[in-house]
């Protein structure tokens, strides 16, 4: 058994480089087409990087945002969907870095528990259900997970963009297998 | 390093390399990703073609659409208290943008508009109590917004205000998707 390595991914969805052409020039139409193309992908990995639609909605903005501004640096030198998937990972990443240090600097209240709760006291149901699991794990171990087994990222390139120490992106893996094992029925 | 020997582990795995690589955004989203570019103003998207399914309104119509929106979302509130008029629910804490910096939510206000608009219709499928919970967070919701949005009409290039004003707005919409399909099943 090996991690999903590039050959794994899908075939790029991108339309032709015309269509990216004209976004890069600023045609808003052709932009739309590249985000039809995308959105599925790149809202999948918002989703699973954090806990609930709510906040993949709004990591999924921003990398659209991102994609426009950042777009014209495109030099078509790997596909728009390996491009763009990078640049999904690294606006994730970011964000939710900088939410972290901001829920650490102030406490929830009790209503922002109930407003903001993700589905994590729904029981799971009989069979495997990992989409339901995967918000369960705490922060660390759900990126790392996400990243190197659905995403098929290497563990060190893993280290490199979390910053985060080899052995403790192993620890955070080892975890979070444990964690789902624990979640899913025997 | 990261292969699992365990066999449960190594069956988790496969399960997680199997999970669709593709899951549909909310219907929402384009709207969401035109209305921040168009904010931000950092490469533009053209008018005519930023959102080729809307239709650019002249400038005193889009000021009393806007002020229309207000009204059928005050009165969509109203409906779903029933003839409490004192009541603020589900009503955007400020319907009319009265700075550019607040055109930016104008999508969430439409999206929250027409779900408190469905949900308003269904109100008596809810049990009192629910509707009381819904109502409550709703008032807390529309509360938080009301500041946060004065805050940005104060300081318009403040991100972090912008970035408050999103999540409650997607708290609002989040709570009022779930109450219609509450009400719904």
């Amino acid at each position: 058994m090996r991690p999903v390595s590039a050959a794994d991914i899908p075939p790029d969805p991108s339309p032709d480089a015309d269509v990216i052409r004209r976004a890069q020039a600023g045609d808003a139409g052709a932009f739309t087409t590249l985000y039809h193309a995308h959105a599925g992908r790149v809202f999948a990995l918002c989703l699973r990087m954090s806990t609930d639609r709510v906040r993949a909605t709004e990591l999924a903005q921003d990398v659209f945002v991102k994609l426009w501004e950042r777009l014209p640096q495109f030099r078509f030198e790997s596909s728009l969907g390996t491009w763009l998937h990078r640049l999904a990972i690294n606006t994730i990443l970011e964000s939710l870095r900088s939410e972290l240090r901001r829920t650490a600097r102030v406490s929830a209240t009790d209503d922002d528990i109930l407003l903001a709760a993700p589905a994590a006291t729904a029981p799971l149901d009989v069979q495997m259900d990992l989409e339901r699991a995967i918000p369960l794990l705490a922060s660390g171990p759900r990126q790392v997970f996400v990243l190197h087994v659905v995403e098929g990222m290497p563990a060190d390139e893993i280290a490199t963009l979390t910053g985060l120490a080899p052995a403790t992106v192993r620890v955070h893996l080892h975890r979070a297998r444990r964690h789902l094992l624990t979640l899913m029925p025997q | 390093m990261t292969l699992p020997v365990d066999p449960r582990e190594r069956r988790l795995d496969d399960a997680a390399r199997a999970l669709p690589r593709e899951l549909a955004p909310p219907s929402e989203l384009l709207g969401l990703v035109h209305d921040a570019i168009a904010s931000r103003q950092v490469r533009a998207l053209p008018q005519a073609a930023a959102a080729p399914v809307r239709t650019e309104f002249p400038r005193g119509l889009a000021a009393a659409a806007m002020l229309l929106v207000g009204v059928l979302i005050g009165a969509s509130g109203m409906l779903l208290v029933g003839r409490t008029p004192a009541s603020r629910v589900a009503s955007a804490p400020a319907d009319i943008p009265s700075s550019p910096a607040l055109a930016q939510f104008a999508s969430y206000d439409r999206e929250a508009r027409d779900l408190a608009a469905r949900l308003a219709e269904r109100r008596a499928t809810l049990r009192p109590e629910t509707i009381s919970v819904i109502e409550r967070s709703l008032r807390q919701i529309d509360d938080a917004l009301a500041d946060v949005r004065a805050a940005i009409e104060r300081d318009p290039a403040s991100r972090s205000l912008t970035d408050a004003a999103r999540r409650l707005y997607n708290q609002k919409l989040d709570l009022l998707r779930r109450s219609t399909a509450l009400s719904a099943s």
